[in-house]
């Protein structure tokens, strides 16, 4: 398999205190391995897609409501996001 | 979409977040569990269909497919990816030591579990198919989709 970048994310310092975090790719087996450990899975599409079909204990956040409603997931754990790709 | 919820969400202090780029398809594909309404072909599909390696002799694999009650036999690599399926009327035919590989039929059409069963029964019924084989997204066998158990 192709993996999407490294497994950790990249920090990249710019000016101090302007330094920003690269969200990184990851994997199915990760993913397990992750939510495992406490990190939250978050499907970012139309609620209806949500209701469809969704990983297991994934919340939904619709990217147009994410500013909104980021406010429910916790701060203190690993987020991971997803959507559908239709490869 | 995935990759701007991320950014976003790393703009508003949550860390770290993790891209699943390849997203609930490829999830479904790999025939995992799921929550939600779909009906998908992976919840209509026989499990634990008789396997067989090439290797395996025609009346090895012709007792495995008549203690099943329905076929093919899939023929499977050591990895469980699908080689091939081998059908009753080529197994009665062949000779009993015979290789399963040797009579077994290459071109077998595929499936993943993600499908929506209902699309899928309405694709073989204009082709006349009453069975499918369901391959995870990289080959290995998850079982037979029969339209039959659809319809019932």
């Amino acid at each position: 398999m192709i993996r999407q970048g490294p497994a950790q994310p990249v920090r990249r310092a710019g000016k101090p205190g302007l330094e920003i975090t690269i969200p990184t790719g990851i994997e199915r087996d990760e993913l397990q391995e992750l939510t495992g450990q406490g990190a939250q899975l978050v499907e970012v599409l139309p609620a209806d897609e949500y209701d469809w079909a969704h990983l297991p204990g994934a919340v939904n956040l619709p990217l147009k409501e994410l500013d909104a409603r980021a406010s429910q997931l916790d701060r203190s754990r690993p987020v991971i996001v997803y959507c559908h790709d239709w490869y | 979409m995935s990759p701007r919820a991320a950014w976003r969400l790393e703009a508003a202090g949550f860390g770290p977040v993790r891209d699943y780029a390849a997203g609930k398809a490829d999830w479904l594909a790999a025939d995992l569990p799921f929550q939600g309404t779909a009906e998908l072909a992976g919840m209509f599909t026989r499990r634990g269909v008789a396997t067989v390696r090439e290797h395996t002799t025609a009346a090895e694999a012709l007792r495995l497919h008549d203690a099943q009650g329905f076929g093919p036999v899939m023929v499977v690599n050591q990895a469980g990816v699908v080689m091939g399926a081998a059908h009753q009327d080529q197994l009665t035919s062949a000779d009993k030591e015979t290789e399963v590989g040797t009579v077994m039929r290459f071109g077998v059409s595929t499936v993943r579990p993600s499908g929506d069963a209902a699309a899928l029964v309405h694709r073989m019924g204009h082709r006349g198919v009453t069975r499918v084989v369901v391959t995870r997204s990289e080959g290995t066998l998850v079982g037979l989709f029969f339209a039959a158990d659809m319809i019932r």
